[in-house]
């Protein structure tokens, strides 16, 4: 580049020195060196119009392929990285690209309080996303979820019908340096791993795991500022971490209905707007792979629970989730772990009307990916034989009101990126103040899950 | 307790902000030159001495059974194979420079070869999407060592998928096998010298 720019110069600069000495009659010998410089000046033009024409059509290769060149077939274990995780189909121009992923389900299970088997179509969920890299450094990305076929009419300013809208996550993204990164928006909280990868065609088993459901309460995402990042400490391990300021748990969590005792954690994430004073959670998960395939983090979620209003002589109360979860992964075997744990200070009164202070769970899931190529598409199909042990404790302090899971199943992929999941559940129950197992209640599940 | 974690939480964020400062911003490159030719080969062959390299033609025929065998397109007509030799004038191995399209742009990177055609080492020379980078680090790279044409050199099975990349290592597995592939067919398995 540099012998362009030098012949590039030399050719300006001799006219020029020409037409100012009266037109001399060059030498031959420049002459000749100018006619070489030239000749070097078409040669590496044309190189550089080749490689011009090479990328272009590696670029428009790329964007024209088709989904099995392009898309993220094998995606099982999933990335903790959220949006950067995710495949996009479509690109829009100035960096935006949309895509999503869809769910429908087939249930079928006895229920012990109703005294009957029942069996249900669920279009469990539709997930649009859209990702901006609106420049190198700051992007954006949300994605909105649509569950049960979600059918809503608004009258009088409420909406009324049948399913959930609601945004998963809405963030602006600005990158200092890999290590560090500014996170603002609605976020996916980093407690556990599950949480920030739930996406329904990376999981193998159609129902996810009980902790993550009722002890984390996912999925959960909440209104906030923080960092996240990747170090890499050494050449073979690799550190991330996720930490953020975010509205607290609002009352919900104890604002129970006569004869509750468990801790509604399910319905106390904190306000996503500003219309009221809210109280200021912490939240934040750290990552440790000491080599690929080994991951182990660890995730707190703390703080004070209530509305955020100081009030003179009530007493502040807080709310803490202890996470842990592990990934393991050699060959086609895949081991999941993850384990969490809520506790919450209660007011006199809740403690004397008999409210838990606590939420534990764990799961461990193994996975076994086998048949690739058995079915058509042949490149790219497999089968996975699934396995999980669920165990939930929804009121910690208290006797019973505890529930066990197994589940098996086993799923077909075509691509990475869809999967057919056929799964059985068996479901062991201990009610509330007992210490005795209701009848096993078992269940039978088929799901459809792909990303588009 | 609060009041504790609330400082704790400020001073962490404060040291972050400063670690900013203090570090600085550097630019976000979205060509990532890491290394050259010359560079890779003397990381995966540290003994070389002496290069030799040689331009094999593909004839039609080899190319169809390699697109046969590969279930996939080959576009080259030539092979550009270096062969590396050691101080004492041994043969120790092949590096092929060779090319695949990550999610948007192609990644370049040298594969390894020793004489009995199991990958010694793979490195990646140009790294050009914005995202997906882990596939140039030896953490990943070093899952391809030993590696023959007759593996499957496949997500979860052989080679372990790195989240948020998995376009690029499909890219890279799927070079690493052509690689193998092509100089089997050139080569044979005997060692060349």
């Amino acid at each position: 580049m540099s012998r362009f720019a030098s012949s590039l110069a030399l050719l300006c600069a001799v006219p020029a020195m020409a037409i100012q000495a009266q037109q001399p009659v060059l030498p031959d010998s420049v002459v000749r060196q100018l006619t070489r410089m030239q000749q070097q000046i078409d040669s590496l033009r044309r190189v550089t119009e080749r490689q011009d024409e090479r990328i272009i059509a590696l670029d428009e290769h790329a964007s024209t392929a088709t989904r099995s060149s392009t898309d993220s077939a094998n995606r099982p274990t999933p990335s903790a990285r959220g949006i950067y995780g995710k495949p996009f189909v479509r690109r829009f121009g100035s960096g935006t690209a949309i895509g999503g992923y869809v769910s429908t389900e087939f249930r079928s299970e006895y229920v012990n309080d109703l005294g009957k088997r029942r069996s249900a179509f669920d279009a469990h969920r539709i997930v649009p996303f859209i990702f901006s890299e609106i420049t190198d450094r700051l992007h954006f990305g949300t994605e909105i979820e649509f569950e049960h076929g979600t059918k809503l009419e608004v009258e009088d300013g409420e909406a009324e019908g049948a399913g959930e809208l609601s945004v998963e996550f809405a963030t602006l993204d600005y990158r200092f340096t890999e290590a560090l990164n500014l996170r603002a928006g609605v976020i996916l909280s980093p407690v556990g791993r599950f949480n920030l990868t739930h996406d329904d065609p990376i999981n193998e088993l159609t129902d996810r795991p009980l902790v993550t459901q009722q002890v984390v309460p996912g999925t959960l995402s909440e209104t906030g500022f923080g960092f996240f990042g990747t170090l890499y400490p050494t050449e073979r391990s690799l550190v991330t971490y996720e930490a953020y300021v975010v509205n607290g748990f609002t009352d919900e969590l104890v604002e129970l209905e006569p004869g509750d005792h468990r801790l509604n954690v399910r319905e106390a994430a904190g306000s996503r707007g500003a219309a009221d004073a809210t109280t200021k959670n912490y939240v934040a998960r750290l990552g440790v792979s000491p080599m690929l395939g080994v991951e182990l983090g660890a995730s707190v979620h703390t703080g004070e629970y209530g509305e955020g209003v100081e009030t003179s002589g009530e007493e502040e109360h807080n709310a803490t989730i202890v996470a842990l979860d592990g990934s393991w992964r050699r060959g086609p075997f895949e081991v999941l772990a993850e384990a969490a744990r809520l506790r919450a200070g209660l007011s006199d009164s809740l403690r004397t009307a008999g409210v838990s202070n606590g939420r534990e769970g764990y799961y461990v899931q193994g996975n076994y990916r086998f048949g690739h190529g058995w079915l058509t598409p042949k490149p790219t199909s497999f089968f996975t034989g699934v396995i999980r042990w669920d165990q939930a404790d929804y009121a910690t302090d208290k006797t019973g009101d505890d529930q066990r899971r197994l589940s098996v199943g086993l799923n077909w992929r075509p691509i990475g990126d869809a999967a057919f999941k056929g799964e059985y559940q068996w479901n062991w129950s201990t009610p509330f103040g007992t210490t005795t197992r209701d009848p096993v209640e078992r269940r039978v599940l088929f799901s459809i899950a792909t990303y588009f | 307790m609060v009041d504790r974690l609330r400082a704790r939480t400020l001073s962490f964020l404060t040291g972050l902000v400063l670690a900013i400062s203090l570090a600085g911003i550097r630019p976000i490159q979205a060509q990532e030159v890491l290394l050259t030719p010359e560079q890779a080969s003397h990381e995966i062959f540290p003994e070389q001495a002496k290069i030799v390299r040689d331009a094999k033609a593909i004839s039609p025929a080899v190319k169809h059974q390699l697109e046969k065998q590969l279930g996939r397109r080959i576009d080259e007509d030539s092979l550009i194979v270096s062969r590396v030799f050691d101080a004492h004038n041994t043969f120790v191995g092949y590096t092929v420079v060779t090319e695949e399209i990550g999610k948007y742009r192609p990644i370049t990177f040298m594969v390894g070869v020793t004489p009995q055609l199991t990958v010694r080492d793979v490195a990646v020379l140009v790294y050009r999407e914005s995202r997906g980078g882990d596939v140039k680090r030896k953490r990943f790279l070093s899952q391809y060592r030993g590696k023959r044409a007759t593996d499957p050199i496949d997500l979860d099975r052989d080679i372990i998928n790195i989240s948020g990349a998995t376009i690029s290592v499909r890219s890279m597995n799927a070079g690493v096998k052509r690689v193998l592939a092509e100089l089997t067919a050139v080569y044979g398995t005997s060692p060349t010298k």
